[in-house]
């Protein structure tokens, strides 16, 4: 196992940029996923990432529309640029949130608003993708969640996005947490609920939009969601659940890149694998007698 | 100085529906005042206008700095908005006195919560705040709930846990929206005296919604009376010679 972790850290490691992302990755999503949880918006863990990826497929779309298509016989040679792909998965999860946002005001359910996000973001994604000839080319990896392909372009375009939005959250959690909360007490105390909302939502959408850049909405929603429930499951305070989050993620993310590289199995999935094994012994472990219920 | 209180044909209401209309009145600084009326008179409502979580639909209101040099005031006098119009931090307290399971607050970081929205966003806990935390709940006798669960708590210990939030933010205004309704006979008489003693500091102006009149005959220096979208205000004279008058209303 050494050897192993030897091998994964030598700055000569091939897939050493796919760790890395995947490691970042597996740090920061959590972080998020807990406020989503908190606010009982785990739905929206899962709507979000498919319009990042429907975002990703239109924004590729017009850059293929722009470039002709690759004449029988000859290499495509349409190269998405790393920027574009964010910024498109980004924006499209900001847009999300503003129209969930307006939507709010309507009547209506929550979990149908983001039912209907998420349906319909997965069918224009795969008509998006259909729709673009280079498709095969550009965006296989964003629906497989292929993490090993992840090189030093791409963790730099993630990180420039992630490490921020990770500062954010957690510098400002206190506030996060009792917006969603107690918005009344905090309101009548004079802090402007309405901008620290549209801050976490906005954190997130760039978290979401980062990660589905990487890999895909498959392991974005479960790096999202699964530490982070597993991390709830097991805090006693508060300030804990931020700390085990991100943990579980992390830990979880090298165990599930190790496990595939080892056995050559695809590392996305693998990952997210490996986080819902660690939720089930989290879950097993909250029902024996040792530990009292968190609440 | 706790501010004072002015309300110029004040209406008030939610969602473009009016509740209380064209109320004229001015409170002390100071004031420990009593929301009566019926369920649905309009209690929540005007609570939430004086929290400033509910905008006022027409006509003034302003908690007003009562420390201001006499020029201050002079110059205030002809301005539309008047100059010492301040807007104080309030405390609220709801009716509701649980916070969602999901959040894994224990009592002591509840009352945090107060203290630290008295600091910068962000900022780190220092031993001060840590203290004036200790203080709150030492006053509202629960320091020794501090280290467990919020949602453990029984409703009493959660509204005194409330009350020392409140307590931490270091508050000009305390508002209670019916923060006894419900409540056992030992944590009425615990909730009781703390508000006496609130009251005779005279550090904060106290608005205050009860149906509960042995209550409010015992705390209340004014009584706001809300019926038929009107407010009937009547100050109540207390033994130990706070003050007793000076107030018009529709």
């Amino acid at each position: 196992m050494i050897e192993l972790f030897r091998e994964l850290f030598a700055a000569d490691f091939l897939l050493k940029h796919a760790l890395w992302a995947t490691l970042l990755l597996g740090a920061v999503a959590p972080l998020a996923g807990c406020f989503l949880l908190l606010r009982r918006a785990a739905f929206l863990g899962v709507a979000l990432p498919q319009v990042s990826a429907a975002g990703v497929t239109g924004g590729g779309l017009v850059l293929a529309l722009l470039t002709a298509p690759p004449a029988e016989g000859e290499v495509c040679n349409f190269v998405p640029i790393p920027e574009i792909s964010l910024l498109c998965a980004t924006g499209a999860a900001l847009a999300a949130l503003l129209l969930l946002a307006w939507l709010e005001r309507r009547s209506g359910t929550a979990d149908a608003r983001h039912g209907v996000l998420y349906a319909l973001a997965g069918a224009g994604a795969v008509l998006m993708r259909a729709a673009n000839p280079h498709a095969e080319h550009t965006f296989s990896n964003l629906f497989s969640g292929d993490v090993v392909s992840l090189g030093a372009n791409d963790l730099r375009v993630a990180a420039l996005a992630l490490v921020p939005a990770a500062v954010v959250l957690v510098a400002f959690r206190h506030e996060f947490l009792w917006a969603g909360c107690d918005g009344d007490f905090m309101a009548a105390a004079g802090r402007r609920v309405l901008f620290w909302n549209a801050l976490l939502l906005g954190t997130i959408g760039v978290v979401i939009g980062a990660v589905v850049y990487l890999v895909g909405p498959l392991i974005c929603f479960g790096a999202l969601l699964l530490p982070a429930v597993a991390a709830w499951r097991l805090a006693r305070r508060m300030e804990m659940c931020f700390v085990f989050a991100p943990l579980i993620g992390v830990v979880g993310a090298l165990i599930g890149f190790s496990v595939a590289y080892r056995m050559d199995l695809p590392a996305g999935v693998t990952i997210v694998a490996v986080h819902g094994v660690v939720l089930c012994l989290v879950l097993l472990l909250s029902v024996l007698p040792l530990r009292k219920s968190a609440g | 100085m706790p501010p004072a209180v002015l309300m110029e044909e004040a209406t008030f209401g939610y969602q473009g529906r009016i509740v209380l209309r064209g109320v004229t009145l001015s409170l002390p600084a100071g004031a420990f005042v009593a929301v009566t009326g019926d369920n649905g008179s309009g209690k929540t409502t005007f609570l939430r206008t004086v929290a400033g979580l509910t905008p006022l639909l027409g006509g003034l209101f302003h908690f007003v700095d009562t420390e201001l040099t006499a020029q201050a005031k002079a110059e205030a006098e002809n301005a539309e908005q008047p100059l010492f119009a301040i807007k104080p931090r309030i405390g609220f307290v709801s009716q509701r006195d649980k916070l969602d399971d999901l959040y894994l607050f224990t009592a002591y970081e509840v009352v945090c919560a107060g203290a630290r929205l008295a600091m910068s966003p962000g900022a780190p806990v220092g031993a001060g705040t840590r203290m004036r935390v200790w203080e709150a709940l030492e006053r509202v006798g629960g320091t020794e709930l501090a280290h467990l669960p919020f949602a453990k708590l029984s409703g009493g210990q959660r509204q005194r846990v409330l009350f020392a939030r409140a307590l931490a933010l270091e508050p000009e205004v305390l508002v209670l929206d019916e923060p006894v309704s419900g409540a056992d006979a030992g944590t009425l008489e615990r909730v009781t005296a703390f508000l006496e003693n609130l009251r005779a500091e005279g550090q904060m102006t106290v608005f205050l919604a009860s149906h509960d009149a042995t209550l409010v005959a015992r705390l209340a220096t004014c009584r706001l009376h809300l019926s038929n979208a009107e407010v009937a205000c009547e100050f109540l004279a207390r033994a130990s010679g706070e003050e007793t008058g000076g107030l018009s209303h529709d």
